[in-house]
């Protein structure tokens, strides 16, 4: 069967610049080419294309099954757009489409999209691989496990497929998509794995409990420290590859039992002697500092901390079963390693209250992280989810799929969210030119930590203390602005009035001068700095010892 | 052969005076993009206007594609790159 695996871009534009490859369209594509199925992989989020662009390349080729990827919610539209346009030319293709939403919204997924002939639920690869299977051999496919299809009652879904066991029994995902990455988003591209599936915690925003539960479990698979050490060694082999996302919610986990198993793949990552720069997710409740320590020794250098919340209240409401001290602790613990964080939290819930809005800020902000994009994080209903239920059974859920909302208890909340919403836009890209000069930072100290260069390291390090005052004056300033809004509602209140309007067409202006100035001074910055060019040679060119000659030859 | 040439602009405590005013003074940092020479005389730093000059060509260089980088105070220039 000649199969194509899609991704289609995001319908609105965002500032989000996807930058990974789709491990799902990857790992899909080697299951069907381990059954000797031809595939090819269109990832139109991450080469940029267009929708009708997307929609054109697919009309170019003849493919006996389209599978669609929705990665989250907002490429639904897109999609949705995508398929159509395909069955008004005459696509004859079996389309099918999977991922979280479409397994928890099968129902309306196959509804909204009348091209649509499948949806693979939970886990896909068994799933497409038996439908490729079936349509070759012309047998009917409806009753394949995992599957759900339109029938006269609108809907009907057959049995899950129970989940992969034993994840090292998966071919490594295929990358072909990996050139385009390392050749065309050397700022921002990295390269991404996953140590496993699933996730032990019991987060009442996250459906992954139930994506894994409903198959019958278990709730979180990993795969062996061999298996995953053999995939980094072949990707530094093969394709050069120098740094390392790994995607897992949580990389370690708890208990000693997990700190000895990532120890050993510690051990493991030195014994084959791999030079990469590795980042991770963790719980906060996870960083161990002995373990962490140990990690960055062998390439470990920045981690992402699912933080959500400073107030104890709505921590417990998220049912994310950690403290603020927590939270303090595990980046004290971090900086003190010199590993960079990037801290997930959700600054705006059913249940936060106003007050709760201030001091949260308050709470994060005096973390000195980058945390720009946590403040504008609105609490999300995804389908599966314990907090979905709750706000369901309470009738607090308003509009229909995709378009899921709530109101806040605290009606001033919603208020401040709006302006915010609408004003911080321009403000937020700082943010992730913030990200981008952290990460060049991040690479180049590797780098010459790597090669032993210290002289360099010494120059660079000097330049993340500038980057970390720079970075501390923006979240100061973003603070300022975020709490007029806040003073703002405090003392109009939730009346929707012209006075609304007018404050945040200022709002929208004053974020727009500190963009202005902070944009101008970042790239002022980047100009001025010897180490954050990111030449041709960034990954496999001139290499850092080469770079430094280039410097040192001319030092007087 | 090589047309590099090396240039003092500033003394690297200068230079970092600067960049620290750039980050913490707003209103220096509207002043200085706007006229540098004018801004940084306020702030009571001596710089000849030549060597300014040099320091934002080269800034201007870079923006522009150039090859050119700062090193430990010193703009190391360069036609032919390195």
């Amino acid at each position: 069967m000649r199969i194509l695996l899609a991704k289609c871009p995001r319908a609105h534009v965002s500032h989000f610049e996807e930058n990974s490859e789709s491990l799902a369209l990857g790992y899909l594509g080697a299951a069907l080419r381990e059954h000797d199925h031809e595939i090819e992989l269109l990832d139109a989020s991450l080469t940029g294309l267009s929708l009708s662009e997307t929609a054109d390349k697919i009309l170019q080729g003849e493919y006996d099954i389209l599978g669609f990827t929705l990665a989250d919610p907002t490429f639904i539209e897109s999609t949705f757009k995508v398929i159509s346009t395909l069955r008004d030319n005459g696509t004859k293709s079996h389309i099918i489409m999977g991922g979280h939403s479409p397994t928890f919204h099968y129902r309306e997924i196959l509804q909204m999209s009348p091209g649509l002939d499948s949806v693979a639920m939970y886990e896909g690869e068994g799933t497409i691989v038996e439908l490729a299977n079936h349509l070759e051999q012309g047998k009917d496919w409806h009753g394949i496990r995992g599957l759900a299809y339109r029938s006269n009652n609108g809907a009907e879904c057959n049995a899950p497929r129970p989940l992969i066991r034993n994840l090292d029994d998966l071919s490594f995902p295929v990358r072909d998509t990996l050139p385009f990455l390392m050749e065309h988003k050397k700022e921002t591209g990295v390269v991404s794995m996953a140590g496993g599936r699933g996730c032990y915690a019991n987060c009442g925003f996250c459906s992954i409990k139930a994506f894994c539960s409903v198959p019958g479990g278990p709730s979180w698979r990993l795969r062996s420290n061999q298996d995953i050490v053999e995939e980094m060694e072949y990707l530094v082999k093969a394709y050069g590859v120098k740094e390392i996302l790994f995607i897992d919610d949580v990389f370690v986990g708890p208990g000693q039992e997990s700190i000895e198993r990532i120890s050993e793949l510690a051990d493991e990552i030195e014994k084959r002697k791999l030079k990469v720069m590795l980042s991770v997710s963790e719980r906060v409740d996870n960083i161990d500092e002995g373990l962490f320590r140990r990690l960055r020794e062998v390439g470990l250098r920045q981690v992402l901390l699912g933080a959500e919340s400073g107030d104890q209240q709505i921590l417990d409401y998220l049912g994310k079963g950690i403290t603020p001290e927590q939270i303090r602790r595990a980046v004290d613990t971090l900086q003190g390693l010199d590993i960079d964080i990037s801290l997930a939290f959700i600054n705006f819930t059913p249940i936060t209250r106003l007050e709760q809005l201030i001091e949260n800020l308050r709470f994060f902000t005096g973390l000195k992280l980058n945390v720009l994009q946590g403040m504008l994080n609105r609490f999300q209903i995804y389908e599966g989810t314990p907090l979905a239920q709750k706000l369901n059974s309470a009738g607090l859920v308003k509009g229909k799929f995709p378009n899921l909302y709530y109101v806040s208890a605290d009606r001033r909340v919603d208020v401040v969210y709006e302006i915010v919403q609408n004003s911080f836009g321009t403000f937020l890209s700082v943010a992730y030119e913030l990200k981008k000069l952290e990460r060049l930072l991040r690479i180049r100290l590797f780098e010459a930590e790597a090669g032993e260069t210290y002289a360099e390291a010494a120059l660079i390090k000097r330049e993340r203390i500038r980057y970390q005052k720079m970075m501390n004056k923006i979240m100061k300033e973003a603070e300022e602005l975020f709490l007029e809004v806040v003073n703002f509602v405090l003392v109009s209140g939730v009346r929707k009035n012209g006075n609304i309007e007018s404050f945040t067409d200022r709002m929208m202006q004053a974020s727009a001068n500190s963009h202005k100035e902070w944009m101008r001074l970042i790239q002022f910055f980047r100009n001025l700095s010897p180490v954050l060019g990111f030449p041709e040679s960034s990954r496999g060119g001139k290499s850092t010892q080469q770079r430094r000659r280039g410097i040192n030859s001319v030092r007087p | 052969m090589s047309d590099r040439k090396t240039i003092n602009v500033v003394n690297e405590d200068t230079f970092e005076a600067i960049l620290t005013r750039l980050i913490d003074d707003r209103e220096f940092r509207q002043a200085f993009f706007e006229d540098p020479e004018t801004a940084t005389e306020k702030l009571g730093i001596h710089i000849t206007p030549e060597e300014l000059a040099t320091y934002m060509d080269v800034v201007q260089s870079r923006i522009e594609g150039g090859n050119v980088s700062f090193v430990e105070g010193l703009v190391l220039c360069s036609s032919s790159g390195y």
